[in-house]
């Protein structure tokens, strides 16, 4: 069995940064350093001798990279973009979700492949992740506005709570907006009759 | 019916004419909806236009050549329809490395050969000491601001790739990277020069065209098979960036325009700022007055069209710095980006 790669995490975001170390690891990549801030990058990574660079497309540090791609005295090894010039799919897929990675020269295309599906595919569950937890946060959100308007209802009109709710579907309905916008505008009216 | 484009941008004064375009209403007058997506790093700029995420960008002259080359990325063929600026960048120092250099100038401070010079004596002092060596920041392997360091060390005898160390940085770091010592010096566009000085750690030593006349910095790019299938969205494009540069040339629509800038947040530099660079004043040392710097950066409808004299230069730059092999069908290839006649077949009276 070869050796694994050295594989080289630039991330801003720690949790991202974890879920990407644990995938890596979990398909028996037991070679992941991650490097933080952006003092002296270039130096750091080589003192690192990584085969494999991965790194977030939100980190302004991706142009420090690009130097590397320039052979010169400060990069023993000389790096490469992770693909050939035939594979826009695999750049395509990793573009979209958020990473890009870079290769040292000398690494086999078939042993950098399934780091870079597994880079791929925990990047676009953290994006899944992110979007579920700002959907449940809006939920919550809107629950709690609804919830207040409800109260407004019930009191000003003397309504049970399923006649309020009723009340707020069907106004909802009948102006093509959404249930939190109706209640958010009972609850703003209402704090301006105060 | 309107046209959409999606522009991947990076906040610096020479995307200006863009940002005029779409917040002015210029674009609109068109029959286009622009939406510009600010990005961190022009290697995203460069991906982005090349997988079709932007459908044209705010792209660095020579990065732009590069793509066509695919010179260390993938191919890409590009087209560049108008230049968007000339001029813009400046080299900048440390305070502490300014005092140094007081020290060892023969000749005049304004004359960068001088300073070049006294930089190349500060350096050879440090070696002879064991000291590090001097480092310098740029913004990108294919920039200009890159292409202006050398010629400015190469000026006073400096090699730039034995007797300094020259590294990549993004701007937004360069004022702090002075401050800590990681940098001694860097070349970058407005506003970050001005920035750095007014934090009081930095002055600038040159301007930009105090090196390189009417030098060649960002482009509008799109890919050349997507123009080739769209040249009316092209020619909208183009002539909305012309009315914006035409309606620049007013003094009073840069007090709007320098508001406008600041306004997105993005720029890390007040409106004040922004209105000085804008107005040809630029500040080049902490507490002095503005210098009246009218060609610090050019965004007049004049430097619009894509001068081919431009490219030819840019290539000599690329090949002197050991980025391309200097062959006639590279050349050619390099020189195709340029495309001067779209920009006149829109314009033409």
């Amino acid at each position: 069995m070869p050796k694994s790669p050295r594989i080289v995490i630039i991330d801003q975001s720690p949790v991202r940064r974890a879920i990407l170390a644990e995938g890596l690891r979990e398909g028996g990549y037991t070679d992941v350093i991650h490097l933080e801030g952006t003092e002296r990058m270039v130096e750091r990574i080589v003192a690192t001798e990584p085969d494999v660079i991965v790194i977030d497309l939100e980190s302004p540090s991706r142009d420090v990279l690009e130097q590397m791609f320039q052979v010169s005295r400060a990069v023993p090894r000389p790096v490469a973009m992770f693909v050939d010039q035939s594979d826009t799919a695999m750049i395509n897929a990793a573009i979209d979700a958020g990473v890009s990675a870079y290769v040292v020269d000398g690494l086999r295309k078939d042993r950098v492949k399934p780091i870079l599906d597994m880079c791929i595919s925990r990047f676009n569950a953290f994006s899944r992740l992110r979007g579920e937890l700002e959907q449940a946060k809006s939920q919550l959100a809107d629950r709690k506005v609804i919830d207040r308007a409800k109260g407004i209802l019930m009191k000003a009109k003397g309504v049970t709570e399923e006649e309020a709710y009723a009340l707020l579907r069907k106004t909802a309905m009948n102006d093509k907006k959404k249930l939190a916008e109706i209640a958010q505008s009972v609850v703003t009216a209402a704090e301006l009759l105060q | 019916m309107t046209t959409r484009l999606r522009i991947g941008y990076i906040p610096l004064v020479d995307a200006t004419l863009l940002l005029v375009a779409d917040k002015f209403g210029f674009a609109a007058e068109e029959g286009l909806a622009l939406e510009l997506v600010p990005e961190v790093s022009w290697a995203n700029i460069r991906d982005k236009l090349n997988l079709g995420i932007f459908d044209a960008a705010h792209l660095l002259a020579p990065a732009a050549i590069a793509a066509s080359l695919g010179l260390g990325q993938v191919r890409s063929a590009l087209v560049a329809p108008v230049a968007l600026n000339l001029n813009g960048n400046a080299i900048t120092i440390s305070t502490s490395l300014r005092a140094e250099m007081e020290d060892v100038l023969d000749g005049d401070a304004a004359d960068p050969a001088a300073t070049a010079a006294a930089l190349g004596r500060i350096a050879r002092g440090r070696h002879r000491n064991g000291l590090p060596q001097i480092t310098l920041g740029h913004v990108f392997p294919f920039s200009t601001h890159h292409y202006q360091l050398r010629a400015w060390l190469r000026s006073g005898g400096v090699d730039p790739d034995q007797d300094v160390n020259l590294v990549v940085l993004p701007p937004a770091f360069m004022a702090e990277s002075l401050k800590n010592g990681q940098l001694e010096g860097f070349c970058v566009g407005a506003p970050w020069n001005s920035i750095a000085v007014a934090s009081g750690h930095a002055v600038i030593l040159h301007l930009g065209c105090d090196i390189v006349p009417n030098a060649p910095e960002k482009v509008l790019a799109l890919r050349a098979e997507q123009e080739a299938r769209n040249p009316e969205s092209t020619a909208m494009l183009i002539r909305a960036i012309r009315r914006s540069a035409q309606w620049l040339t007013q003094p009073e629509a840069r007090r709007p325009v320098a508001a406008m800038l600041a306004d997105t947040g993005l720029f890390g530099a007040s409106e004040e700022l922004l209105l000085a660079i804008l107005r040809g004043s630029i500040v080049t040392a902490p507490g002095a007055e503005g210098r009246p710097a009218p060609d610090y950066i050019r965004l007049g409808p004049e430097t619009l069209a894509p001068n081919l004299a431009h490219a030819a230069w840019l290539v000599d730059r690329m090949v002197e710095a050991g980025q391309m092999p200097d062959a006639p069908e590279l050349r050619d290839a390099a020189m195709a980006t340029y495309r001067p006649d779209l920009f006149a077949s829109v314009t033409a009276p």
